[in-house]
C-alpha cells in the first residue's frame, strides 16, 4: 500500500504493509498544486518491528512509535523536515498566507495570535488560504510552504463550518496538549495552490480578543525585528537573513493587527486588502 | 582608516567617530537593521539612531552629529543628549568607535591644534 504526493515539485511516497498506517496516509497527504519541479524522490517506509511502527528513509530508522497516532503525526513532521533540507538557503519563517481580492498577503505572530483562525475565516469569506505555518524567504521573495493546517479545538468554537469538516476527521493529540485536526482547502472544497511572490502586506498579529480589533502601519525596522523573531532556524549565516528580511519588509506595506474579535478582525482585515 | 576603542563616559564631543567597516547595514525607510558578525549580533536602529550611524563616517564628531540630530528631530528636543546617549550606546555596542584623526583636520567647525613633536 503507498500513497504519492507532491511537495514543492518534489515527489513523496509512502509505503506501508500497516492496513491502518494505510488508513490514515490521507490525513497528512498534501493535495497543494505548486508550479515547482524538482528530480527528488523522498521514499520512506513504515513497517512494524518488535511492537513498534518504524519509520524508515533510505534504510534508515528516523523514529519509532508505539502508537498509531503518534507514529502518524511523526511521519507528518518527517516529511517535512525531509521536504525542506533541500531548501537550505531559504529563511522560513513562522508565518502564514493567503490571498484577498488579488492581494498576496503574509501573517505573522507568536502561537497562539490566531492566525490560523484569522485566515480561516478568510478563506471562508472567499480568500485563498496558502499555507498557515511555514513560508520560505529567497531573494526578498516569498514561497508558501503547504504544510496541512494544524486546527486546534479552539478554532472549532469559533468556526462551526470548521468544525463540522473536523467531525469527520481523525483527531491527533497536539504538541502543546490540545488535541489538532489536520486539514487543507481541499476538504472544504475549494483549491489549495502554493504561491510565490512578493507579497502586498505582511501583518504583525497580536491576540487581545477581549478588545476591538485594531490595525496601524507597522515600522519597517519593527517588523524586521518581529519577522527575525519569528524565523525557524537560527543557523547559517544571520548577516544574510538580517539582509533577506529587511528585503521583505522595505519592498511591501506593513501592518500591526491587534486581533478582536473573530469577525470584526476579518473585516478589518479584507478592507484594508480591499 | 584606523581607530581606537574608547571609554564611553569619557567620550569628548569633538572627537570624531567612525563604524568597523564589517557592519552589515541594511538601511529601511524608519531605521536600518545593522548585523554585527565580530559579535553574531543583530542590532534594530530606529530613524535618529540610523541617522547617527552614518555620520559615525570618520569625518563627522560628537558636536556636529548633534547638529545633525537637531536637524532631524527639530529645535525644541534635546537632539544633544539624544545624540549623546546614542554614541555612547554604541561605543559599548562595539558599534562606533573613536576614529584615528589626521593632522591639523577641522572637525565641529573647528581646527584642531595639531601636537608638534
Amino acid at each position: 500500500m503507498n500513497r504519492t504526493f507532491s511537495i514543492l515539485g518534489q515527489q513523496v511516497v509512502v509505503e506501508t504493509d500497516q492496513p491502518e498506517v494505510g488508513e490514515r496516509l490521507d490525513d497528512i497527504a498534501v493535495r497543494a498544486d505548486d508550479a515547482l519541479s524538482s528530480d527528488r524522490t523522498l521514499a520512506l517506509r513504515v513497517v512494524q518491528a518488535d511492537g513498534f511502527l518504524c519509520i524508515l528513509h533510505e534504510g534508515r530508522i528516523l523514529a519509532q512509535e508505539t502508537d498509531l497516532d503518534a507514529a502518524i503525526r511523526m511521519l507528518h513532521l518527517l516529511i517535512n523536515q525531509l521536504v525542506l533540507e533541500p531548501q537550505s538557503e531559504a529563511l522560513k519563517l513562522h508565518a502564514a498566507a493567503g490571498t484577498w481580492a488579488g492581494r498576496f498577503f503574509m501573517v505573522t505572530g507568536d502561537r497562539g495570535a490566531g492566525k490560523t483562525t484569522l485566515l480561516l475565516k478568510l478563506m471562508l469569506d472567499g480568500a485563498e488560504m496558502h499555507c498557515d505555518e511555514t513560508v520560505l524567504l529567497r531573494d526578498g521573495l516569498l514561497q508558501t510552504f503547504p504544510r496541512k493546517f494544524y486546527i486546534k479545538t479552539g478554532t472549532l468554537a469559533c468556526l462551526p463550518r470548521v468544525a463540522a469538516v473536523c467531525a469527520a476527521k481523525h483527531a491527533y493529540p497536539g504538541f502543546y496538549g490540545k488535541q489538532l485536526y489536520f486539514a487543507d482547502p481541499t476538504d472544504f472544497g475549494l483549491p489549495w495552490r502554493s504561491r510565490a511572490g512578493r507579497p502586498w502586506a505582511v501583518f504583525h498579529l497580536t491576540p487581545a480578543f477581549d478588545q476591538a480589533p485594531l490595525i496601524k502601519p507597522c515600522a519597517k525596522v519593527e517588523m524586521a525585528k518581529q519577522l527575525m523573531m519569528q524565523t525557524l532556524q537560527l543557523t547559517g549565516d544571520l548577516g544574510r537573513h538580517v539582509a533577506q528580511v529587511c528585503r521583505l519588509v522595505a519592498s511591501c506595506k506593513c501592518y500591526s493587527l491587534r486581533v478582536g474579535g473573530l469577525d470584526a478582525t476579518a473585516a478589518l482585515l479584507k478592507k484594508t486588502l480591499a | 582608516m584606523t581607530a581606537t576603542k574608547a571609554d564611553a563616559r569619557n567620550l569628548a564631543p569633538t572627537q570624531r567617530l567612525s563604524r568597523p567597516a564589517t557592519l552589515q547595514i541594511n538601511r529601511l525607510e524608519d531605521g536600518c537593521v545593522i548585523y554585527q558578525p565580530e559579535q553574531d549580533r543583530v542590532h534594530f536602529l530606529n530613524q535618529t539612531a540610523a541617522i547617527v550611524l552614518e555620520l559615525c563616517d570618520g569625518h563627522h564628531d560628537g558636536l556636529a552629529i548633534a547638529a545633525q540630530v537637531a536637524e532631524h528631530l527639530g529645535p525644541h528636543a534635546t537632539a544633544r543628549k539624544v545624540s549623546c546617549d546614542i554614541l555612547q550606546r554604541f561605543l559599548a555596542e562595539g558599534l562606533i568607535m573613536v576614529a584615528a584623526e589626521p593632522p591639523g583636520v577641522t572637525v565641529g567647525g573647528r581646527k584642531r591644534p595639531v601636537k608638534k613633536v
